[in-house]
C-alpha cells in the first residue's frame, strides 16, 4: 500500500492526534481535554444532524472529527463555550456556504477567524512553542508531511513555508526586524500546525499545482504585510482572505468540476 | 434561515449580552458597598517617586523590559510608637528610598537619611524589601534585595539603623525580585528566602553576552537560583537552599511562605515567570519536598508573578492567589486560585469566583476590606504604559511562537522603543460577599492607572479599617485612606511570640470563629509581590458583637485558646501570657 492510496483524511487524524497527545502529554499545553472533548462532540454532532437534515442520511463525521480536533488545537480559551462556538460555526459555514456543492472555505480557518475578530476576550488562538522539545517537533512534521503528500498538497505547504521565508528576509532587511525573530516563528508549533493543516484542504485549495503554489505565495505575502500592519493572527486572516479575493474568484472563473475529476475521499469530505 | 441570517443572529446575540452587561455594570454603580477610599498622597506628605535604572547598552532595546520591575513598599512600626510607618524603595542606582515616619495626625515624615535607609542603591538597585525582627530585639530592621548586591539594616531601636550586610554574611549578589522572612526550622530565629530572576552569573550592566533572557515561554529554569539565609542566631546567616532543596531556578517573581498542609511547618510557595511554579512542603525543618502535580500546581505553563494565601472557604485550607497574565486578542490564561480538594489535589477555582481575569497582574493581597469577615483581594496590574498607541503585544506574541534558544538572545527582541505593553490598567478589588468576588475598585476610588507592582493592606490610623498603600513603577506612590460606613465590628491582633517562638510570631496561625463561622489566618513574613502589609491581624466581624473564640497555634507548637477578647480595638496578645491587653 503507498501513501497516495490512503484516504488523507486517516493522516490528517493521525497528525492531529498526535499533536493533541504531545500537547496534553509532553507540552503541557493550556488547552485540556474537556476542551478537545467539547469541540470534537460539537463538531461531530452537528455534522451528523446537518447532514441528516440536508441530505437525509447519515455519514460517518470523518471531516467533523477532523474539524473538532483542529479547533481544540488551534482555539485558546479558559472557558469551554468558545470551542462549542467555533466548532458549531465550522460545521454550519462548511455546509452553509459552498461553490458547486464544495465548501468554499477552511471550516477551521474560517470559524478561527471569526472568534479571533469578533470575540477577542474569550478567545485567542495561544502561541505554542515547542518548549525545545525537537523530537517531538520533528515527528509530528514527519507526519505532517506525510498527509501532506497524501492528500496532494505538499507543494502548497512548500511554497508557503519558502513564501514566509521569503518575506522573512524581506521583514529583515527592509522593515528592521531582527532576523531571527523574523523567521523565528516558523520552528513554533502554531505556524507548523497552520503550514500542515489549514492550507492542504483538497476542497478549498487551487487544483493545479500552479494555482496552489500561488495561492500559498499570496497567503505568505498577505501574513507579512499583516505582520508589518502589527496584526496578530496573521496567518489566519491572510488565508481567510486570500480564499476569499483571490480563490473564489479564481474558482468561479474556472468551474472546479472542469478542471479535473474529484476523487472518492474528496466527493465523500465534500458532504 | 441563510448562512447570512444566521450569522446576523449570532453577532445580534453577541451584542445584546455585551448591552446587558453594560446595564449590569451601571446597576453595580449605583450600589453601596459602604467603603470608599480617597487618595491622601499629597495630604500626607508622602512625596517618593520610584525610578528606573537602565543597563548595558548592547540590550538598550528592552530597556522598558528590563527596568519594569522592583517598585515596593513595606510596613512596620520601626520605632515602636504604635503607628504603622512606611518603607519605599527605589530600583535606580544612586536614588534614595525613603522611610516615612507615621505621625498619627494623618501627615508622614520622610526620616530616612537621619535613619540611615535612604543610600542604599550604591552597588545596585533595590527590588524587593521586608522588614524582619531577626534579632528579635522587638524592633524590626531592615533587608532589601536588590539586583546588584542586597543588603541588610539592623534597627537600634533608637530611630536610626545599622548597616550589617557584610558582617551578618547576607550580600547576596544577584537579581533578587522577591524577599520574604518565615522561620522554617522553628528555632525562634527568622530566617530570609529570596527569590531571584535573571542568574548571578549575568551582569545585567556589563554583559559578555545578551543571552540573559528565559528559555521558555512556558517551561523556562534558567533564571537566577534562590536563596533560603538560615539565621545563626549569632547575627550572621548561611545560605542553605542547595542543601534543603529550595534552590529553584525558576524566574521567581514572588515567593509567598504559610503552612499549606497544616503540618505545623511553613512551606514555601514560588510564583515563576514563564514556567511552573514551585511549591515546597516542609519536611520538619530539615528540608523541603518539592511538589508536582500534573496539569495543576508545580505543573502550568504560566507566568506567576505574586502568591498570597487565604482561607477563602473558611474551611481552614488556605487558598492560594497567584498572579498572571490576561490581553485580550493574545493571553488569556488568567491568574489563579488554588485550592486544595479532599483529596490534596489543588484545584484553580478563579473563574468560578471571579477571579481570573485581572490584566497583567502584579502584587495581589488578601484583606478583610469592609470588615465582613470574609477575605477580599486587591490586585495591581499593568506593564508597562508608554505610547497610548503603540503596543509591543504583537512583538511579543511572535516571540512566544519563537523557540526559546532565539528568545534567550535580548539581541533578537525588537525594540521596544516607547511602545506600550498591558499599560494603563485600571485596578481591581475583588470584594468578597461569601460566596464569589466581584471588581468594584473602580466604585470605591480606586480608579488610578498606573503601572503598580505592590500593595499594602495597612491600617494607617489604627482605625480598624484597612487602608492602601501602592508601589508604582516609575511613578510616584500611591496612599489611599479607606473610609468605612458599614458599621461591622472588627478586631485587630498584635501578635507577640515568646521563646522558642520568633518575637513577631511569622508563621503564628490564628483562627477566629464569630457566631460559628471560623477563620484561619496565618501571620505572613511579607507575602505578595512587591509588597509587605500590616504585621497585625485584622479581621471583620459583620454585625457580631462578639467573638466565640480565638485560637492561636504560635511558631513554637503552643496552642492557646482565648474567649472574652474585646473587640473593635486593637489587642496586644503576647504568648503565654493569658489576657491580652
Amino acid at each position: 500500500m503507498t501513501w497516495s492510496r490512503i484516504d488523507p483524511r486517516y493522516l490528517v487524524l493521525l497528525f492531529l492526534i498526535s499533536f493533541v497527545l504531545a500537547g496534553q502529554l509532553l507540552l503541557g499545553f493550556f488547552q485540556q481535554w474537556d476542551s478537545l472533548f467539547v469541540s470534537v462532540g460539537t463538531s461531530v454532532t452537528a455534522e451528523l444532524v446537518l447532514v441528516r437534515l440536508l441530505r437525509g442520511r447519515w455519514t460517518p463525521p470523518l471531516s467533523a472529527l477532523i474539524t473538532g480536533l483542529g479547533i481544540s488545537l488551534l482555539l485558546s480559551s479558559y472557558l469551554l463555550w468558545p470551542y462549542v462556538l467555533a466548532s458549531l460555526l465550522a460545521i454550519i459555514i462548511k455546509h452553509a456556504v459552498r461553490l458547486r456543492g464544495k465548501h468554499v472555505f477552511n471550516p477551521n480557518n474560517v470559524a478561527m477567524c471569526m472568534m479571533l475578530y469578533f470575540l477577542p476576550q474569550y478567545a485567542v488562538s495561544t502561541p505554542k512553542q515547542w518548549t525545545n522539545g525537537y523530537e517531538v517537533m520533528a515527528f509530528i512534521l514527519l507526519l505532517g508531511a506525510i498527509a501532506a503528500y497524501s492528500a496532494g498538497r505538499l507543494d502548497t505547504v512548500l511554497a508557503f513555508i519558502l513564501g514566509f521565508a521569503w518575506f522573512a528576509l524581506i521583514r529583515c532587511y527592509v522593515f528592521d526586524e531582527p532576523l531571527l525573530y523574523a523567521f523565528g516563528p516558523m520552528l513554533g508549533a502554531s505556524f507548523q500546525l497552520f503550514s500542515f493543516f489549514m492550507i492542504t484542504d483538497p476542497q478549498t485549495t487551487p487544483p493545479t499545482r500552479m494555482a496552489r503554489v500561488v495561492f500559498a505565495f499570496c497567503i505568505a505575502g498577505l501574513d507579512a504585510w499583516l505582520r508589518i500592519q502589527e496584526i496578530t493572527n496573521s496567518t489566519f486572516y491572510s488565508a481567510f482572505l486570500v480564499a476569499l479575493l483571490i480563490g473564489l474568484p479564481y474558482r468561479v472563473y474556472k468551474g472546479r468540476n472542469r478542471i479535473r475529476p474529484v476523487s472518492i475521499a474528496e466527493r465523500e469530505e465534500s458532504q | 434561515m441563510t448562512m447570512r441570517g444566521m450569522l446576523r443572529g449570532m453577532i445580534g446575540a453577541a451584542a445584546l449580552i455585551i448591552i446587558l452587561a453594560g446595564c449590569s455594570a451601571k446597576e453595580q454603580e449605583q450600589q453601596a458597598y459602604g467603603i470608599s477610599f480617597e487618595d491622601v498622597t499629597q495630604a500626607a506628605g508622602v512625596t517618593f517617586e520610584h525610578e528606573k535604572d537602565t543597563f548595558d547598552p548592547k540590550v538598550s532595546n528592552i530597556y522598558p523590559w528590563l527596568g519594569s520591575t522592583g517598585a515596593g513598599v513595606a510596613i512596620a512600626d520601626y520605632n515602636g510608637d504604635g503607628w504603622m510607618d512606611v518603607y519605599f524603595i527605589n530600583s535606580k542606582r544612586g536614588a534614595a528610598n525613603a522611610l516615612y515616619k507615621n505621625n498619627g495626625d494623618g501627615t508622614f515624615e520622610d526620616v530616612s537619611e537621619a535613619a540611615g535607609v535612604a543610600d542604599v542603591n550604591t552597588d545596585g538597585m533595590s527590588e524587593s524589601v521586608v522588614w524582619l525582627d531577626y534579632n528579635n530585639s522587638g524592633y524590626p530592621s531592615l533587608f532589601i534585595g536588590s539586583w546588584g548586591k542586597s543588603r541588610m539594616f539592623r534597627n537600634n531601636g533608637d530611630g536610626t539603623f545599622t548597616e550589617i550586610t557584610d558582617m551578618a554574611g547576607v550580600g547576596y549578589r544577584g537579581y533578587v525580585n522577591k524577599v520574604i522572612a518565615l522561620d522554617y526550622d522553628r528555632d525562634g530565629l527568622l530566617d530570609l528566602y529570596l527569590g531571584c530572576y535573571f542568574r548571578e552569573t549575568d551582569d545585567l550592566w556589563n554583559l559578555a553576552s545578551t543571552k540573559i533572557m528565559h528559555s521558555d515561554f512556558e517551561r523556562a529554569r534558567n533564571g537566577g537560583r534562590n536563596v533560603l539565609y538560615h539565621n545563626n542566631g549569632d547575627g550572621t546567616f548561611t545560605d542553605v537552599a542547595a542543601q534543603l532543596g529550595v534552590d529553584d531556578t525558576g524566574w521567581t517573581l514572588a515567593a509567598g511562605s504559610a503552612d499549606l498542609n497544616g503540618d505545623g511547618w511553613p512551606d514555601i510557595y514560588n510564583a515563576n515567570d514563564f514556567g511552573p511554579d514551585s511549591l515546597f512542603l516542609n519536611q520538619e525543618g530539615k528540608g523541603f519536598k518539592k511538589v508536582v502535580q500534573t496539569r495543576g500546581v508545580g505543573d502550568d505553563t504560566f507566568k506567576g508573578m505574586n502568591v498570597d494565601f487565604a482561607d477563602v472557604f473558611h474551611d481552614g485550607r488556605l487558598t492560594n492567589y497567584v498572579s498572571n497574565i490576561s490581553k485580550e486578542t493574545y493571553l488569556l490564561e488568567g491568574n489563579q486560585m488554588w485550592h486544595e480538594d479532599d483529596d490534596g489535589i489543588y484545584r484553580d477555582v478563579a473563574e468560578e469566583m471571579g477571579v481570573k481575569q485581572a490584566g497583567f497582574s502584579w502584587g495581589a493581597r488578601f484583606l478583610d476590606v469592609d470588615n465582613s469577615g470574609q477575605m477580599s483581594l486587591m490586585v495591581t496590574n499593568g506593564f508597562i504604559s508608554a505610547s497610548k498607541k503603540k503596543d509591543y503585544w504583537f512583538d511579543m506574541g511572535t516571540l512566544a511562537t519563537t523557540p526559546g534558544y532565539i528568545v534567550e538572545d535580548a539581541n533578537n527582541w525588537p525594540a521596544f522603543k516607547d511602545k506600550s505593553m498591558s499599560g494603563y490598567e485600571k485596578k481591581k478589588l475583588f470584594l468578597n460577599d461569601g460566596q464569589s468576588f466581584k471588581d468594584i475598585a473602580q466604585n470605591v476610588g480606586l480608579t488610578f492607572t498606573d503601572d503598580t507592582r505592590g500593595v499594602a493592606a495597612v491600617d494607617l490610623w489604627n482605625r480598624g479599617t484597612l487602608d492602601l498603600v501602592f508601589a508604582v513603577q516609575g511613578g510616584p506612590a500611591r496612599m489611599y485612606k479607606s473610609t468605612n460606613t458599614t458599621g461591622n465590628h472588627w478586631i485587630t491582633l498584635k501578635l507577640i511570640g515568646t521563646p522558642p517562638s520568633n518575637r513577631e510570631a511569622v508563621g503564628a496561625k490564628v483562627t477566629i470563629t464569630v457566631n460559628g463561622v471560623s477563620t484561619l489566618i496565618e501571620r505572613d513574613g511579607g507575602n505578595s509581590h512587591g509588597g509587605q502589609s500590616d504585621p497585625r491581624i485584622h479581621f471583620g466581624l459583620k454585625q457580631a458583637t462578639a467573638v466565640d473564640r480565638i485560637r492561636i497555634e504560635w511558631p513554637s507548637g503552643r496552642v492557646e485558646e482565648r474567649t472574652n477578647i474585646p473587640i473593635d480595638r486593637i489587642v496586644t496578645v503576647v504568648e503565654g501570657v493569658e489576657d491580652p491587653s
